[in-house]
């Protein structure tokens, strides 16, 4: 499909969603227009609006991306939050016990992350490899562990005495990436990622065999690809991703720290992303900041016309379900007119 | 004349004052948590709707549902419209100081921890539940000896559930124990953590789980997760004890007593304090049975399963901390149990 084509379906989609969103508001006898002058205020409206939209971006961008690259190559990672989460908490144990200077600690520290998360979703691939365990059910079990031992780790050994949550103690002042209007600097890092992942997708030879292995598994393996090697390469990137989304937002949000529920919903949402985006690097990340413009919107929108901020993972959800199944409604009657049309053509010259 | 120049004059000044000194009109209440968990979160809202009532303000809530990537939006979108904020800051007590040095001119108040900012611009409102906690010990000590009451084993044993394993919860756990063993040292005081606050099946499994081992009372100390622990108690027929509001009536004849936390009625406090000009910014208020901010609910419900010389004792035993005569030593953080 064409990019014009794909960015013209998610946009249809995108109307489609808010339109039976609209719909939804009123039937709660609320005032839709109320309710998008607030998620647009809170969302674009001021400079701290930005900064919270943004902020909310940043790590959706690494993760629908990670969901969105392991997906193009055939493998099914779930495991987004849990790769998410051992990143973070690696990233805050290195942010606090580091002793080298900034310059050296936090590219160490994103390295980390991202390694760390990498052997996450590594741990998947290995079983895969090594026993043929459909990675489907072993990535997303995996985020079960993820969860716990995090939970573990900050509620016991790295627990902060004097906090009044299982967290970790904050990560060393020098090593944060906010500014003081709390804006997170690590958002460049994270358009600087996917830039480079485009680029891999589309100029490396192995972003090349990711998508056939992605398209046919078997059809690629017979043209040459290294179809082992390459299914490993890809689980190893995705987490790698999805950890560098928890590194980032232990240097760059709020909270300099880990705590218990830190990952919040920013994996799944990932995975929301790389569905609407159907795997592509750059609609990704524009949904990427959509999204994070919602979840910023939306607490200003439960603040002024007190509809729940749950009703935005309903948006969330209805733009999900409208965006593919616009792309489904025109891929079948595209595909039907386009035929009608050859076949009009084919006729036509005989 | 003059007169009537300086009557004018002592009105234009009570006036500028009067503008000066007006009255807050808008209030936010942020917490970390959600509303309708019928105790902690749930008694702060109903001091807030009290406030309404009384004095017509404008109220709202922000409720951060345990996700941290809410807690600093949410806090300032609060901070930016309301002139005072009643915070609840569990999990971002830094991000809080943050903000009020931001917001210099509005009015925070950190309700149940206590927070520090260099400034002094926070104000904390901390109660004294190791107090409650040991009237809930002692309670349950007391009723774990009585095997005339239904459903009551001869092992003096007593359970607690908490939500997080963190210094306000072990501090209850502290008090709990202490009143326990200050009824009689022999009781013995199994506690589970359940790591959630939220989800009552998880509060119900725990209690089921000391019911088993032989507890006959279980006091909750986990916010909704913790109405699971009022349902396990009514459905194989033992004790509960409720937390922060009264929780008697959410299963009648399983729920001997609440201790109480008064966060509505705090913030409701602090709220007169602050139009009759008393309340002192950056403050530390502690609040505990004295004030009678902590302490034991005891209704009709309770009657209905106590004897009346138990809940004489109890009572006497709630004057005397009340009136000083005794004392509970608070909590120290990492301080072993």
């Amino acid at each position: 499909m064409s990019r014009f084509r794909k960015f013209i379906v998610g946009i249809l989609g995108l109307i489609v969603g808010l339109i039976l969103s609209i719909l939804i508001v009123k039937m709660q006898g609320k005032s839709p227009l109320e309710v998008y002058k607030a998620l647009f205020g809170y969302s674009l409206g001021s400079l701290l609006s930005i900064i919270s939209t943004l902020n909310a971006a940043t790590p959706l961008i690494l993760t629908g991306l990670s969901a969105a690259m392991a997906w193009d190559a055939g493998a099914i990672n779930l495991g987004q939050p849990g790769q998410f989460l051992i990143g973070a908490i690696t990233a805050a144990l290195l942010g606090i016990y580091l002793p080298f200077p900034v310059w050296i600690s936090i590219p160490l520290i994103l390295i980390g992350a991202a390694a760390a998360g990498a052997l996450w979703s590594g741990l998947a691939a290995f079983f895969r490899q090594k026993y043929n365990m459909d990675e489907f059910v072993s990535t997303l079990m995996l985020n079960f562990i993820a969860e716990y031992f995090t939970t573990y780790l900050v509620t016991y050994p790295f627990l902060d005495p004097k906090a009044y949550v299982a967290s970790t103690t904050a990560i060393r002042k020098a090593f944060t990436l906010a500014t003081p209007d709390q804006f997170n600097k690590g958002i460049y890092l994270a358009v600087l990622v996917a830039i480079f992942t485009w680029w891999i997708v589309k100029r490396w030879g192995i972003g090349y065999e990711w998508h056939m292995i992605g398209l046919n598994q078997r059809f690629a393996a017979v043209g040459g690809c290294k179809t082992e090697r390459d299914y490993s390469l890809a689980m190893l990137y995705s987490g790698a991703l999805s950890g560098l989304a928890g590194g980032i937002l232990i240097l760059g949000g709020t909270q300099h720290r880990f705590m218990k529920g830190i990952g919040g919903n920013f994996g799944w949402d990932g995975v929301m992303l790389a569905m609407i985006a159907n795997n592509d690097v750059i609609m990704t990340v524009i949904f990427a900041f959509f999204f994070g413009a919602l979840k910023a919107g939306g607490i200003g929108m439960e603040f002024d016309t007190s509809v729940p901020s749950e009703f935005i993972l309903v948006i969330e959800a209805i733009i999900v379900i409208s965006v593919v199944a616009t792309r489904a409604t025109i891929d079948l009657y595209g595909g039907k007119l386009k035929a009608l049309v050859k076949t009009r053509r084919v006729v036509k010259n005989s | 004349m003059k007169k009537i120049s300086l009557i004018l004059m002592t009105l234009l000044l009570a006036s500028s004052i009067a503008v000066f000194a007006a009255a807050p009109t808008k209030i936010a209440y942020v917490i970390n948590g959600s509303l309708g968990d019928h105790a902690f979160y749930d008694s702060g809202y109903a001091g807030l709707m009290q406030i309404k009532k009384e004095f017509g303000v404008k109220v709202k809530v922000l409720e951060c549902k345990f996700d941290p990537s809410l807690y600093y939006p949410s806090l300032l979108t609060a901070a930016r419209w309301a002139d005072v904020i009643f915070v609840i800051s569990y999990g971002f007590e830094k991000e809080l100081a943050r903000i009020a040095d931001r917001f210099p001119k509005k009015v925070f108040v950190n309700v149940d921890t206590n927070v520090k900012d260099p400034k002094h611009l926070i104000t904390s409102v901390v109660f004294r539940q190791e107090e409650g906690a040991f009237l809930a010990g002692a309670t349950a000590a007391i009723t774990t000896t009585l095997t005339q009451l239904p459903g009551i084993n001869p092992q003096k044993i007593i359970g607690a559930v908490g939500g997080d394993d963190d210094i306000v919860i072990k501090a209850f756990m502290y008090g709990y124990k202490k009143g326990a063993h200050y009824i009689d040292p022999a009781t013995k005081v199994k506690i589970v953590y359940i790591g959630n606050w939220d989800d009552p099946a998880k509060g119900k499994q725990a209690a089921l789980q000391l019911y088993a081992q032989g507890a006959d009372v279980v006091f909750q100390v986990a916010a909704l997760a913790g109405i699971g622990v009022l349902k396990a108690a009514k459905e194989v027929g033992k004790y509960a004890i409720g937390v922060d509001s009264n929780e008697n009536s959410i299963a009648p004849g399983h729920v001997i007593t609440s201790d109480l936390k008064e966060v509505g009625k705090s913030m409701y406090k602090i709220y007169k304090m602050i139009l009759d000009g008393t309340f002192k910014r950056g403050h530390l208020y502690s609040f505990g049975v004295k004030e009678g901010m902590v302490g034991l609910a005891i209704d009709d419900y309770t009657k209905k399963i106590l004897p009346k010389g138990v809940i004489d004792r109890i009572e006497r035993l709630q004057q005397s901390i009340a009136d000083g005569k005794l004392k509970i030593e608070p909590y120290k953080a990492g301080e072993d149990m």
